[in-house]
């Protein structure tokens, strides 16, 4: 069955909104407790790293379907690293936020993708690249295109944003959960008819590319 | 975000300028007053005359004008053998004291507390893998170094004098509890049950009852409870475990306006505990991974409770002494030889 995966949510009940997993990765201070902060609480201040995971729920609607997701925002910080692994088990979807400002974060976000290759089958997880603190683009170290051309050579969705000045970060989320709809009404039914297929990690539809 | 402060003014803003060893100008009378409280247990000021007949109530006898350090080191110069730190009552001294071991404990990195991080190091290394634990815990030393100098002092001390200052100590230390300042108030139990104060037959004689009583609950094995029943009433436990927002939970602490600083060392301990557990559990089922699991997720709440107390921490807002700071600063450090010689010079009187 698909609990057994660590998944049970999109296929739980009938009349609730469909649960998805979404876990926030990346390195320390790249803005991630803030991308959290700012789409569920449409708020922004200066916040202490966190510890472990914090965990946050916002129903997304999109025009006539809603969708519940459960936002784990994880660590960042190296030494919790260890701890973050035991978070984004049974995650739908993922959040690979990095600072524009900071080659280094934008390295650690690669690394963060083949952690969750070595994880999930491909296609399994619904993966989006994010360049968050664009209100700091004099500072930059990362440029657009560098993230895009990553993002479409690893297929995976790209977005740059600024939780500061609330730019893109709604739209973030509901490129995600647009996605992740998306691939709940292809392959919804396969999984309910058999989801010994899925479970045996067949070839998936791959990830729509960027759409910048 | 090296700040730790979600909150506007942190109590940072209003220190800016402590240098050990600089000796201020005395500009700030106002903050020698005893706090508004319904007891006022004001210390007793600096005495004129020499040793007084009446030992009995050393705390509670406050004679409000004579309270300034500046007076003290005026009088101190004239009369040998009293000790300057009865200049000053035990909730200022708290108060000072609790202002220092929150900056301290603020400054604590909470992934440094994890067991597997600084159990396996050498201890020598521990300031430069932990170094914000191992200010911390220095400073907590150094809290307790203060008390055994004042209560030991010089040769010449006599038996009441020592009385007077063990019986501020007291005081003090009950009043860091109230403020739920356990840090400090462990220290000075720490301080005050070693040997050589303990030791100190005659001068706990003439300690007051009153300062004992108050002291009692606090000497005992009972202090980390104190401090957990704390944790537990204003629902941080609670919080770190259920509250899985963690902003949610820092602001809604930080809007209690309640500070607690905790014991350090309460916190390490179970941190190093459950790591032992965490240790045999992978002699037992090193097939099973849940149970390290959850034990290291266990870890994470521990950490979280103590990322919410430092938050809680920006509530204490007490006027800064600066006289008082640097005092404090540039009092020595003992070591074992220089305990040894107290102990030893304070028994021939």
């Amino acid at each position: 069955m698909a609990e057994a995966q660590g998944s049970p949510g999109p296929w739980a009940a009938p009349d609730q909104p469909c649960v998805f997993k979404l876990v926030l990765l990346g390195s320390g201070s790249v803005g991630k407790s803030s991308l959290a902060l700012r789409y569920v609480k449409d708020d922004f201040r200066s916040i202490l790293p966190t510890v472990g995971c914090a965990f946050f729920t916002k129903v997304v609607e999109l025009g006539v379907s809603s969708l519940k997701l459960e936002i784990w925002d994880t660590a960042g910080q190296e030494k919790y690293h260890s701890v973050c692994h035991l978070y984004f088990r049974g995650a739908n979807a993922a959040l690979l936020v990095y600072d524009i400002t900071r080659k280094d974060s934008f390295h650690k976000a690669q690394q963060w993708l083949q952690d969750l290759e070595k994880e999930f089958p491909p296609g399994e997880v619904v993966v989006m690249l994010v360049g968050n603190k664009t209100d700091l683009s004099e500072e930059r170290e990362v440029t657009f295109e560098e993230g895009q051309e990553f993002a479409e050579s690893k297929r995976l969705l790209f977005m740059e944003t600024s939780a500061k000045l609330n730019h893109q970060v709604s739209e973030v989320f509901s490129a995600v959960a647009r996605e992740l709809l998306r691939r709940r009404k292809r392959e919804g039914p396969a999984q309910a008819r058999d989801a010994a297929v899925a479970l045996s990690g067949g070839p998936m539809r791959q990830v729509r590319c960027c759409t910048h | 975000l090296t700040s730790v402060s979600p909150s506007p003014p942190s109590l940072g803003d209003q220190r800016p300028a402590l240098e050990p060893g600089t000796h201020v100008a005395l500009d700030l009378p106002l903050s020698m007053e005893p706090a508004p409280g319904p007891v006022s247990r004001a210390a007793p000021a600096p005495r004129t005359e020499p040793a007084p007949v009446a030992t009995g109530e050393a705390p509670p006898e406050p004679i409000p004008g004579l309270c300034h350090p500046s007076a003290v080191r005026e009088k101190k110069q004239h009369r040998a053998g009293l000790c300057p730190i009865m200049a000053y009552t035990a909730t200022h001294l708290a108060q000072q004291l609790t202002l220092m071991d929150a900056e301290q404990f603020k400054k604590v990195l909470p992934w440094e507390c994890l067991g597997s991080i600084w159990t396996e190091q050498e201890r020598r290394d521990k300031e430069l893998v932990v170094p914000t634990i191992s200010a911390a815990l220095s400073h907590f030393y150094h809290v307790a170094d203060f008390v055994l100098p004042t209560c030991l002092g010089t040769c010449t001390m006599k038996a009441q004098d020592r009385a007077r200052v063990l019986g501020l100590w007291c005081w003090r230390c009950q009043e860091c509890t109230t403020l739920r300042n356990y840090s400090s108030s462990r220290a000075t139990v720490t301080a005050l049950e070693c040997p050589p104060i303990h030791q100190l037959k005659k001068p706990w004689r003439a300690v007051s009852r009153r300062s004992l009583i108050s002291f009692f609950p606090l000497c005992t094995e009972k202090a980390p409870e104190l401090m957990n029943d704390c944790v537990h009433k204003l629902g941080i436990s609670k919080l770190a475990s259920v509250e899985n927002n963690l902003q949610r939970a820092q602001m809604r602490q930080w809007r209690r306006k309640q500070g607690i600083i905790p014991c350090l060392g309460t916190f390490l301990t179970n941190l190093v505990l459950l790591k032992k557990r965490t240790h045999n559990a992978m002699d037992d089922w090193t097939s099973r991974e849940g149970g390290v699991h959850s034990m290291k997720l266990q870890a994470i709440k521990i950490l979280q409770q103590l990322q919410l107390l430092q938050v809680t921490v920006e509530n204490f807002r007490f006027e800064l002494d600066k006289e008082f700071q640097s005092w404090f600063q540039t009092m020595k450090r003992l070591d074992q030889e220089d305990k040894l010689e107290l102990s030893v010079s304070s028994h021939v009187h």
